[in-house]
């Protein structure tokens, strides 16, 4: 997530360390679990550690996917177990809401093996976990029911997201999830456009962009709308986030938001009149 | 103040025969001598002060059905302003969807309720309608402008930190190739 041009060496170092660190911490929960490791949790573990000024400590170790060189990683705190324990909720009820969306194989097979795991996530936030769960399947009823009012999906989706990031029930933390949520699920109806239309899925989209299938200007004036709305919600995030003062996430949502908005914006304009007018 | 017929109890557009006869009886409800020791008697006494008032505006000829129209539609907006106002979302956007129109207030008034809600795609877009319904109305205009010089003044932020379009110059794709496979191989999970 960061926009990688602008980063320092040092702030790269520190953020690969808690990706390490991220994965270290699942690996006491299950060794399974690490495969949904990912970078959206290292923003969760920044933004938790400013705002409760945690203190860190470093160590090095060979892991198993690079056996070759030592590298650093972070060591366990609260905050991080914390994160890790979140990832594995959140990657269960997302395998949960695949399988139930589109019977796969595969989404339930891992459903299953990772159902063990979850009891040890789920004793110690159990009312996290209701919640959450609850939140997942407002939001696939509202994609069966094929909602048209994007910020009515994506707030539900900030939702899930405020509630991960909202440790000890923070408001301000709440808040920086909820717009993360909504950014993260618009890039991503954005990014999956074409796909989704071409496999007749769900997309909050849908609704807006079908109707300029012929209408080059209604198009340009529909994406328009897109990315100002997009950018005025990482304005609002990144109002939260100034406050911490930390160069890292400064990059991640003034840079690295921004070029990724920017980037799938770009894809959907330059592909749509070429990919659907064949579908 | 309030619709003429509705103080009256008429239906709109009614003649002024049936006017005459429900402010007749209205009057007759109201009388003041009927309320002589009554506290309601003040009560009583502006109720007949506002009949007496609608009643002058039905008989007035002037009082035309254009005329009534503009001011019941006004008179709508008015009062989803200040419902807004009140902060009470959800009866204005009742009120609004009732009497659904197609003109610049309606969209905008609408893009101020969901605004507040902080629902921000779909306020700028009924923004952007009711711009596009009346470019001179200086509030519609102002809305709109507001969520671009935002956007505006981001994207300009992020420029000065150093973000640079991809189309920009060969060489910057070059290096954002490079940066890109870097990154790749980098990562512990990647090549």
């Amino acid at each position: 997530m960061p926009y990688k041009p602008e980063l320092k060496i040092r702030d790269y170092d520190y953020y690969k360390a808690v990706y390490c660190g991220i994965c270290l911490q699942t690996k006491k929960i299950g060794n399974i679990p690490r495969i949904f490791l990912n970078y959206d949790f290292v923003f969760l573990y920044l933004i938790l550690k400013e705002h409760f000024n945690v203190q860190e400590e470093f160590g090095n170790t060979r892991c198993i996917a690079h056996p070759q060189k030592k590298s650093v990683f972070l060591k366990s705190n609260e905050m991080l177990e914390y994160v890790s324990s979140q990832m594995v909720m959140l990657s269960f009820l997302k395998l949960y809401d695949d399988y139930i969306d589109e019977k796969q194989l595969v989404s339930f097979t891992l459903y299953n093996t990772l159902r063990p795991y979850l009891k040890k996530v789920t004793r110690i936030y159990p009312t996290s976990f209701k919640k959450i769960k609850e939140l997942f399947e407002k939001q696939l009823l509202l994609e069966k029911s094929e909602c048209q009012n994007i910020d009515e999906v994506a707030h539900n989706f900030g939702q899930i997201l405020a509630e991960i990031f909202a440790y000890n029930n923070d408001p301000k933390l709440r808040e920086i999830g909820f717009y993360t949520g909504v950014w993260i699920y618009i890039v991503d109806a954005i990014d999956d456009y074409i796909d989704d239309v071409k496999k007749k899925r769900y997309n909050c989209l849908k609704y807006h962009l079908q109707k300029c299938k012929e209408d080059n200007a209604l198009f340009e004036r529909e994406i328009s709308i897109l990315k100002v709305s997009l950018d005025n919600y990482l304005v609002r995030l990144n109002e939260l986030i100034k406050g911490y003062n930390n160069r890292l996430l400064d990059n991640i949502v003034q840079l690295g938001m921004y070029s990724k908005t920017e980037e799938v914006v770009n894809k959907l304009k330059a592909n749509f009149f070429k990919e659907l007018k064949m579908s | 103040m309030r619709d003429p017929y509705e103080v009256l109890g008429v239906r709109k557009g009614a003649t002024k025969e049936e006017i005459k006869k429900a402010y007749l009886e209205l009057v007759k409800k109201y009388h003041p001598d009927k309320f002589k020791d009554n506290p309601l008697r003040e009560l009583a006494e502006e109720k007949l002060k506002e009949i007496n008032e609608a009643y002058n505006i039905l008989m007035n000829d002037q009082y035309s059905s254009y005329e009534y129209s503009t001011y019941d539609q006004n008179s709508i907006y008015q009062q989803a302003r200040d419902l807004i106002a009140q902060g009470n979302l959800n009866a204005a956007e009742n009120l609004l969807n009732q009497n659904q129109r197609n003109d610049a207030e309606w969209f905008y008034l609408m893009g101020i309720i969901y605004q507040k809600r902080g629902w921000i795609s779909q306020a700028y877009r009924y923004f952007v309608e009711a711009y596009s319904r009346d470019p001179s109305n200086f509030e519609y205009r102002r809305a709109k402008e507001q969520f671009e010089t935002t956007s505006r003044n981001y994207e300009w932020s992020a420029y000065n930190r150093g973000y640079r379009r991809h189309d920009d110059c060969d060489i910057c794709t070059i290096c954002q190739i490079i940066a890109c496979w870097e990154c790749c191989c980098d990562n512990d999970f990647g090549c």
